[in-house]
């Protein structure tokens, strides 16, 4: 009775084998749990049948969403955020809540080592009402086990609109002149 | 002992499937593929008992032919049934994000091996 060594792309493999019980073991798969596999075994009934298998990570991504995008920088107080594909198009997996510390934490995530590291994508779908999204795709490279990254959220700005006139002639407006506002934040 | 003449008959529906026979102290007598249905292969041989490898896509049938009482017996008639393989899909996801792994190997273990 032949052993059977299934090559997976992309998700998916296909293989032509012997109808049989067999014991299933992940060989190679860079970044996962190889010991996490489910199920472990399979049985082959008939002809183009199927069987589903999953893998499990370790790694821990925290992200911070903040007004620079490195440390130290005023953190927004809400949002959302969530794994998706290289485009940002297809979210995989559940949507995670920016607390209010600006931090959204990822488990369970693969990742590689700093030489070879495993590459994510996120996209950012809400922020807390004073701080706009980050709109591109987030690339992180997962070089470790446990890694922290930073994302800038500019703050929103508002339409304000001002009037300049003559404190003693009430109403003549004053035809030229130059306010500075400076935060005092 | 003398050096006993018997042809072997073999049928099997799946091909090419290889042959290899031997004698029963394991020297190796003769060897060859067979590519059609039915095969006729005459083996010379002083050996008490010879052993019949047919081998396809993976799979070995194993038949000892008893040459003992091959004095009236020259010709054995054979059947080789090799089992019909399937074709199975397999997808292996990632358990907490149900994201495609992109590149990974599974090793399926025949339970009968």
């Amino acid at each position: 009775m032949a052993n059977y060594n299934v090559l997976i792309t992309d998700g998916t493999g296909s293989q032509t084998m012997e109808r049989g019980t067999y014991t299933v073991t992940a060989t190679y798969a860079p970044g996962y749990d190889l010991t996490s596999l489910e199920p472990t075994s399979y049985t082959v009934e008939g002809d183009n049948s199927s069987g589903a298998f999953t893998l499990s990570a370790s790694g821990t991504l925290t992200v911070t969403f903040n007004e620079t995008g490195a440390e130290g920088g005023t953190p927004i107080t809400s949002g959302t955020v969530v794994m998706t594909d290289s485009s940002g198009e297809t979210q995989y997996g559940p949507v995670v809540e920016i607390n209010s510390n600006g931090v959204a934490t990822f488990e369970n995530v693969p990742y590689g080592s700093a030489q070879s590291a495993y590459t994510l994508y996120f996209k950012q779908l809400t922020s807390d009402e004073n701080h706009n999204i980050y709109e591109d795709v987030i690339v992180v490279g997962m070089g470790a086990e446990t890694q922290s990254e930073y994302v800038i959220n500019s703050q929103k700005t508002v339409e304000q609109n001002f009037t300049l006139t003559d404190a003693n002639y009430t109403g003549m407006p004053i035809n030229n002149a130059n306010l500075n506002f400076k935060n005092n934040s | 002992m003398f050096c006993k003449s018997v042809i072997l008959k073999i049928f099997c529906f799946k091909t090419p499937y290889k042959l290899e026979i031997f004698s029963c102290d394991g020297q190796i007598i003769k060897t060859c593929t067979a590519y059609s249905y039915y095969s006729q292969i005459h083996v010379c041989t002083r050996s008490r008992a010879i052993k019949l490898l047919a081998k396809y896509q993976g799979q070995t049938i194993c038949q000892m032919i008893n040459l003992q009482s091959c004095l009236c017996q020259k010709v054995f008639f054979i059947n080789l049934n090799f089992k019909t393989p399937s074709r199975i899909h397999v997808t292996l996801y990632d358990k907490n994000y149900s994201l495609p792994i992109p590149n990974a190997s599974l090793l399926f273990q025949n339970n009968q091996t």
